[in-house]
């Protein structure tokens, strides 16, 4: 009798036990009836680095500016220059910089102008002074951003002047973007 | 006979003088010759044709398959890779980066390493298609520098291939340069 009641309890037990079990498994798989939802985890493992890298790609024409003018150059000894008349001026050529960044992070791209050591009161104008360009997208090359800067010449270059010669350099600075962590 | 003396002391004092005037500008031309010979900066200038010496450290990136970038006649097209990152070791007098002009590119290049304006790398001629992972410092360059870190920059000259001229854009890039003893 004695030996009945203790298998009756530990029968109770194991049942019981059972019971618990499967509510826990309910509990984490089952939200519907007839629907079953199974929990997807994930981390990143990996031994190598992203490395940033930049590339960026530079492109201009032939740069070739022209003061062309049309009318009589009268030297003027008080100031030591000629008078032009008002329908001068200079014609450019291929005066177009363009920038293209392939990297994979964003780059500022500033273009400046320095007048070299000729004669002449010319100034240089970059049409864009800088302007930044987004990273590349995965897998699209040609979706990369760009910018184009064209080169205006203004005032005039000595009328002595008359072959060809190095006006100015232009300068391309590309800085790293500071991203906020 | 006293007028005599004194005449000879006159004499006597004057040749002491002259011998004391010698003696300055003796001592002023040899700390002329001290500081030109070991003291004097000279200014690291960019050169206005590549130089005829390839970089020694230039290395093939093995893209030689790349297609080369369109062209306008008389213009130029490159493309640059690289880190913003250098290293100096002051013992080597050498720094570690990373720069390339890949295969696609229709101009030669010079690296400048500059810090606060001075110039305190300057590579050979990288030809398309190759890399460099170091460069020697300048002469007394390392004796410049300190342990520690600095805003750097690199200026990236370009040069046309047929002719070796500067053209007339050029490239700058904020860099960090760490340096250790």
């Amino acid at each position: 009798m004695k030996t009945k009641k203790v298998f009756a309890a530990i029968l109770a037990l194991a049942l019981a036990m059972g019971f618990g079990t499967t509510a826990f498994a309910k509990e984490n798989t089952h939200t519907t009836p007839g629907t079953e939802t199974i929990g997807v985890e994930g981390s990143y493992v990996g031994t190598g680095n992203l490395t940033d890298r930049y590339s960026v790609k530079i492109e201009w024409g032939e740069m070739t500016f022209t003061y062309n003018t049309t009318g009589d150059r009268t030297w003027d000894p008080e100031t030591h220059t000629y008078s032009v008349t008002d329908t001068d001026g200079w014609k450019a050529s291929g005066n177009t910089v363009t920038v293209t960044n392939h990297s994979n992070l964003p780059v500022d791209v500033a273009f400046s102008f320095t007048k070299a050591d000729v004669n002449g009161t010319y100034t240089g104008t970059m049409s864009v002074t800088s302007q930044q360009l987004a990273a590349g997208v995965e897998n699209k090359p040609a979706e990369a951003d760009s910018v184009q800067s064209t080169l205006t010449l203004d005032g005039t270059l000595n009328a002595l002047q008359t072959t060809s010669t190095k006006l100015g350099d232009i300068t391309v600075s590309l800085t790293a973007v500071e991203t906020q962590p | 006979m006293a007028a005599h003396e004194r005449k000879k002391e006159e004499k006597s004092r004057t040749k002491w003088l002259l011998l004391f005037l010698l003696l300055l500008l003796l001592i002023a031309s040899i700390s002329i010759t001290i500081w030109a010979l070991f003291f004097r900066r000279v200014p690291t200038l960019a050169p206005d044709y590549a130089p005829r010496q390839e970089e020694p450290y230039a290395e093939d990136m093995g893209d030689d398959s790349d297609e080369k970038l369109t062209q306008v006649e008389g213009g130029g097209a490159v493309s640059l890779t690289y880190t913003t990152e250098v290293h100096i070791v002051l013992s080597e007098e050498r720094a570690t980066l990373y720069f390339a002009n890949p295969s696609k590119s229709n101009q030669d290049m010079v690296l400048q390493i500059l810090v606060q304006d001075v110039v305190i790398a300057q590579s050979g001629t990288i030809l398309p298609g190759k890399q460099i992972e170091k460069l020697d410092l300048l002469e007394d360059a390392a004796a410049k520098l300190q342990p520690g870190g600095y805003n750097g920059e690199f200026v990236v000259l370009y040069y046309q291939p047929d002719t070796h001229e500067k053209t007339i854009v050029n490239t700058e890039i904020p860099v960090n340069i760490t340096v250790e003893s």
